[in-house]
């Protein structure tokens, strides 16, 4: 029993420094390893894993804004219609095929990561004049090169379109927020990567807390089995933000882009009725 | 100029902190065949894990306040928002 749970913790340290290092979460290593190594049943290891969604931006945020790359005003701003999208959205997402959005969003996932793929070397957008209205202007320094780097969040009103329907559907799908909010800062707003996994690292924790307090009064949460996991992803969450700062940028894009692909595979798989 | 953020990061880390040592407590417990106490701090653990969110929201509210109205703003309406989710989560939960 307790080789298992030293077991458990030791994937959890694992999916929490990944988690945090891309913006993600963990959930996607969390639940999988879970359900399918350890038995688990489904809904339970959600439940754990939300609770782990929430270690790994606690853990994250904490580093990420004291480092200045988690942006907190523009994750705010882009949470605010996340979790709009998931308390109204969810009713209407829900009128609609499943599994025709999954196959959807695995297409939609497929050209953003190869336009991450395409742009991943290239410095972000020079930062000229005043911000517009709802663009915010903000800096941060690169740890590997040392420079301080400016950049603008651009398109936040379709940013913001973006999160209300991925709020949405992270209902629906089961789909976690951080393969939509680190695309949606650097493709659509051109946030460099950096401070998108970091400000996404951020804006996890808030919409995870909703969805546990829904397993929580379930009982769909085993809290000792909660307990080694949120350890383990505290402990790798934490190393995996202080160890993002020596990972080069192009390399941060290639992870997260393995992690959409991923995504984009579930979602297939589950457009195809497996 | 930077945004502040010290408390914000001290609320994160307070609730990751007193979590990580109700969590210890529960895992110790276990290991000495005490389930009920190993239960009680776990479940403990997990609500100020779950609550921890909600206290960085408010420590971004309490320090912004002065420097930085959009933020307050936003992180009033998130955690509005999530209070409504997590209400409406539990009544469906029933």
């Amino acid at each position: 029993m307790i080789a298992l749970e030293l077991f458990v913790f030791a994937a959890a340290v694992g999916a929490g420094a990944f988690g945090a290092l891309v913006g993600v979460g963990g959930g996607l290593i969390i639940v999988p390893m879970l359900s399918v190594f350890f038995g688990v049943e489904v809904h339970t290891a959600i439940g754990v894993s939300l609770l782990g969604v929430i270690a790994v931006s606690t853990s994250g945020a904490a580093s990420y804004l004291h480092s200045g790359f988690a942006n907190r005003r523009l994750g705010l701003t882009l949470l605010v219609a996340t979790a709009a999208g998931g308390i109204g959205g969810g009713y209407v997402a829900g009128l609609l095929d499943a599994r025709a959005l999954s196959g959807l969003f695995a297409i939609v996932l497929v050209l953003v990561a190869l336009q991450m793929l395409r742009s991943r070397g290239r410095p972000p957008e020079e930062v000229v004049g005043e911000a517009a209205a709802l663009e915010i202007d903000a800096s941060y320094r690169e740890p590997t090169t040392g420079e301080t780097i400016g950049y603008r969040a651009r398109n936040v009103p379709i940013a913001l379109g973006v999160s209300v329907v991925a709020g949405a559907l992270s209902g629906l799908m089961g789909i976690g927020g951080g393969v939509v909010n680190v695309p949606t800062m650097n493709v659509l707003m051109g946030v460099p990567i950096r401070v998108a996994t970091a400000t996404s690292t951020f804006m996890l924790g808030a919409t995870a807390a909703a969805s546990a307090v829904l397993y929580l009064s379930r009982g769909q949460i085993d809290v000792v089995l909660a307990a080694v996991v949120v350890l383990g992803v505290f402990v790798g969450a934490t190393v995996g933000a202080r160890l993002s700062r020596r990972v080069p940028r192009n390399v941060l894009s290639a992870l997260f882009v393995l992690v959409a692909g991923v995504f984009a595979a579930q979602m297939l798989i589950r457009f195809a009725g497996v | 100029m930077r945004e502040p953020v010290r408390w914000t990061i001290l609320a994160l880390r307070a609730g990751q902190l007193t979590a990580a040592a109700f969590f210890g407590v529960a895992l110790v417990a276990q290991l000495l065949i005490q389930p009920e106490l190993s239960m009680s701090a776990a479940t403990i653990g997990v609500l100020l894990v779950i609550a921890t969110p909600a206290a960085s929201l408010l420590a971004t509210i309490a320090e912004s306040w002065r420097s930085d109205r959009a933020t307050v703003v936003a992180a009033i309406l998130v955690l509005g928002v999530l209070l409504v989710a997590s209400g409406i989560a539990l009544l469906i939960g029933r």
